[in-house]
């Protein structure tokens, strides 16, 4: 499995959230290291950003609240694309 | 370009297969791109910009957000723009999410996504004949812009715009 990448950037976002949470609340933070890019409203605003910026590099958006989004793959979790009829 | 796409799957005497259908699902040919800023920023450096990746595709509506296999996101030189949690039978997992541009090679309809999952699909294929590799479940953050019908008793389902 690749591993995830962006854990330094994850882990800065951690520990700045709560304060986050006070000014940028909903609104999308883009960061690379350890540094606070920016704050965009959209998703796609704080790509383009990080594109223009960074070029074709990892960096992390992340949306400012209080809990986050849990993907939902059930067909992977639980192994059902080929499942034998018998 | 039309904004309709029927896939009919047959038996052996051309005959709407709905045991066919059951088999292989509702699977679509795609072409997994670079987004177009970052091809643009490739250029610019004077970089190669490298060519799609193709393959078929299971629509899963179980699926809220479209994740692909993840060495072909590698592949293409695409870099991570943040991490999903995603449920999984043992607890929470961390999972690495792209940019990607998706092109649905029946109609050659676009959709740019800012937001693609990177997951292991290694081993899952689809019942066609000749058995063919899944890389990429199209899931609802793709299908929240088309009208999806499966029609199990005809045989066939319908991606529409």
């Amino acid at each position: 499995m690749i591993p995830v990448a962006l854990e330094e950037e994850l882990a800065f976002f951690e520990r700045n959230k709560a304060e986050w949470l006070q000014h940028y609340r909903d609104k999308f933070a883009l960061i690379k290291g350890q540094r606070l890019l920016g704050t965009f409203t959209t998703f796609q605003e704080a790509f383009e950003a990080g594109i223009r910026e960074l070029g074709n590099q990892a960096f992390l958006i992340e949306k400012v609240t209080e809990q986050d989004e849990e993907v939902q793959l059930p067909v992977l979790t639980l192994g059902l694309i080929n499942v034998p009829r018998s | 370009m039309s904004p309709v796409h029927n896939q009919f799957l047959q038996d052996a005497n051309n005959q709407p297969s709905p045991a066919g259908l059951r088999e292989a699902g509702p699977i679509i040919s795609i072409e997994v791109r670079i987004p177009q800023q970052i091809a643009q920023v490739l250029t610019t450096q004077g970089q190669p910009v490298p060519a799609p990746a193709a393959g078929i595709a299971l629509i899963d509506t179980g699926a809220s957000v479209t994740c692909i296999h993840e060495p072909i996101l590698q592949g293409l030189n695409l870099n991570p723009i943040g991490i999903a949690p995603t449920g999984t039978a043992g607890g929470q997992v961390q999972r690495n999410v792209y940019p990607a541009t998706i092109v649905f090679l029946p109609q050659g309809w676009t959709a740019d996504f800012n937001r693609v999952i990177g997951v292991d699909l290694s081993g899952q294929i689809v019942q066609t004949h000749p058995p063919q590799p899944i890389i990429a479940l199209i899931g609802r953050n793709v299908l929240e812009r088309f009208v999806f019908i499966y029609n199990g008793p005809g045989g066939f389902w319908t991606l529409a715009t």
